[in-house]
């Protein structure tokens, strides 16, 4: 298949290094706004507070919006959208999301968020299942045609039930979950793994190279859950407060990463008390701690993953866990109740 | 362009792994796959890993496969192969193993897959007489050898090898994501030139991740056999068991690897199997109706 990039992603905002050849990549999740009352006041300020910590050029939202697919009137879900996104509009963030497990599509529609001039979410192929699975390209400079970087984001579903009904798939379709500490929520299927490995493919006929990149979706790989499993080996950064909630099935995706040679790292949303990264087989898996404050959460992890993409070492990024205390100011209102609900 | 033929009421293949042939061996091997045809009375014999393990010289390993398929031959019965992890700790290339069992009467030459790394990817299509439609394809994949060689081809900086890993502490290789979207491809051309899902049957030597979780399902209905030693897989998921299911196409994913190990289970629409090797039993994996086809294992 031809790649013609302009087609197939957002052109909307032409996402470029800065002038020391960086891009800044800030991911945050789990927000899990209530569905019938207003969100707590200091969500918006939080994100704000971590972007001007952070100095991100890119604010990507792994999902769960809302706790429970959606809200009891649009108008509440339009003003939340807009609080949300508010942080990024007033700097001049670009900013994209992609739908978590308690994102309901029909209570989720990308044009409340794309109607915000600095949305640069798209929904995705129509070929494939769900909304939200895209390419977010990052050039090397305004006119370059050629990306530097690609951020490749997967919606990753809701549960196991969905990817049967998806594909007419009878039952028994859950037992392989029966005693591996995986779970049945969702998680990203094989057509969207293999959507990557052919537009990966495309991309390097089309320029002559690999282009490198990361990827994020909400909820994890199976991969994920090796690196707190060895700590030491995969060099863990970070915490785990919970378990690692990986998928019931694996779609290979981390395999087609790792075949592909082109992915330095993949994050992800769902756990809400869990910072880990750590490396494995040369790829860092993450997990971004959740930021709401609707939600079981904890101020100590409360935060998000930056990832800085390097033109100088583009296969090493850098990647730490942003924490929402160590941002100038954060303190006056994250610590204003000892407000801890993990 | 190989050719299988669906002439009786119900197509019957009898995979074979572990058979483990050295220059000593063959003729107790042949009686025991005479017994086995005799009992299974199959269709085809799929060779399905492990035919060769230990050192051997291309001459010997050329005259104990004679020697172990006189049976197959004399019922007229053909024969595909594989490759699994043995066939890489036999002292021979994969191109002369490729070449001697290729060389044997009775081989059926699958169509190569041109895009993996796997040396013996292919499909065998069957077919009604007087079809040129296949009712059934037949996918052999190769599953290597062990991780180290998964992260020689593809330069891991890390390590597969962790002490608390996903799935079994083995650390084998197995079908990877190239060779899974191999078959993503194969399977909608087949589709999109027959007009219709085409069902299909896969062989590979090393379980997937999925095969070695069914054992923990057992007492359920969908479960049958008994595990009888530690279960071993892939290591890094390649993806073909969701590919498998997302594709609608896959009646039976049949592997081998384990020794002792005997079972199967029906999940997501598949039969997926473990069949014990060649020394510990066998299996006749039937496939009827090709209008509506279902799959049945028999244990001979």
């Amino acid at each position: 298949m031809e790649m013609d990039l302009k087609k197939e992603t957002a052109d909307r905002i032409r996402l470029t290094l800065d002038e020391n050849g960086e891009f800044r990549v800030l991911f945050v999740s789990d927000f899990h706004a209530p569905s019938d009352r207003d969100w707590d006041e200091r969500l918006p300020r939080a994100i704000g507070a971590l972007l001007d910590h952070t100095k991100a050029d890119l604010c990507v939202n792994l999902g769960d919006f809302i706790s429970d697919g959606e809200m009891d009137s649009e108008d509440r879900f339009r003003r939340y959208v807009s609080a949300i996104a508010g942080p990024c509009e007033t700097r001049g963030v670009p900013w994209c999301h992609v739908p978590g497990n308690h994102d309901h599509e029909e209570g989720l529609p990308t044009e409340v968020f794309a109607a915000h001039p600095h949305c640069i979410s798209l929904r995705g192929p129509d070929s494939l299942p769900g909304y939200g699975t895209y390419m977010v390209p990052v050039h090397g400079s305004p006119d370059s045609d050629e990306p530097a970087f690609v951020i490749w984001l997967f919606d990753s579903h809701r549960g196991t039930g969905q990817w049967a009904e998806e594909y007419g798939i009878t039952a028994p379709y859950d037992f392989a979950a029966a005693t591996w500490g995986f779970d049945a929520g969702g998680g990203v299927y094989h057509a969207q793994a293999r959507w990557y490995w052919e537009r990966d493919l495309a991309m390097e006929r089309r320029y002559g190279h690999k282009i490198p990149g990361i990827m994020g979706m909400h909820i994890p790989l199976q991969e994920h859950s090796l690196i707190p499993r060895n700590p030491s080996l995969t060099f863990m950064t970070g915490e785990l407060e919970e378990s690692a909630g990986v998928p019931a099935f694996n779609p290979g995706l981390f395999a087609a990463a790792y075949e592909r040679g082109d992915i330095s790292a993949i994050v992800s949303g769902h756990d809400h008390i869990n910072s880990f990264a750590g490396k494995y087989m040369g790829i860092e898996l993450s997990e971004d701690a959740s930021l709401g404050y609707d939600v079981y959460g904890t101020d100590r992890l409360r935060g998000g993953r930056l990832i800085t993409l390097k033109a100088s070492d583009p296969m090493r990024p850098d990647s730490v866990h942003a924490y929402l205390k160590d941002c100038p100011g954060a303190g006056d209102f994250i610590f204003r109740e000892g407000h801890d609900n993990a | 362009m190989p050719e299988l033929t669906w002439k009786r009421a119900e197509f019957r293949i009898l995979p074979l792994h572990g058979v483990r042939l050295d220059a000593e061996n063959a003729a107790e091997k042949r009686d025991r796959l005479a017994a086995l045809i005799r009992s299974g009375d199959p269709d085809l014999l799929v060779l399905n890993g492990d035919t060769f393990r230990s050192p051997v010289s291309e001459k010997e390993a050329m005259e104990s496969a004679r020697t172990l398929l006189e049976p197959a031959r004399d019922a007229g019965i053909p024969f595909v192969f594989t490759f699994g992890e043995g066939e890489r700790k036999c002292g021979l290339t994969d191109e002369v193993l490729y070449g001697i069992l290729s060389s044997l009467p009775g081989c059926l030459l699958p169509d190569r897959a041109e895009e993996t790394d796997g040396f013996t990817d292919g499909t065998v299509p069957v077919r009604r007489e007087g079809k040129s439609s296949p009712v059934l394809i037949l996918r052999l994949f190769d599953t290597h050898t062990e991780t180290t060689a998964y992260e020689r081809d593809y330069g891991s900086p890390g390590r597969s090898r962790l002490p608390y890993p996903l799935y079994t502490p083995h650390y084998m290789d197995g079908v990877r994501f190239n060779q899974t979207v191999w078959f993503d491809r194969d399977h909608e051309r087949i589709e999109a030139s027959s007009g219709r899902k085409v069902p299909e049957l896969f062989f590979f030597h090393t379980p997937t991740p999925e095969h070695a979780q069914l054992p923990l399902n057992q007492g359920r209905g969908c479960f049958d056999g008994v595990t009888r030693e530690e279960r071993k897989c892939q290591t890094v998921n390649g993806g073909i068991t969701m590919a498998a299911a997302e594709s609608g196409a896959v009646l039976a994913v049949i592997c081998g690897h384990e020794e002792r190990n005997d079972y199967y289970a029906d999940w997501a629409g598949m039969r997926m199997g473990v069949e014990p090797s060649f020394d510990h039993g066998a299996w006749i994996v039937s496939v009827r109706d090709p209008d509506n086809p279902a799959v049945r294992i028999e244990r001979i």
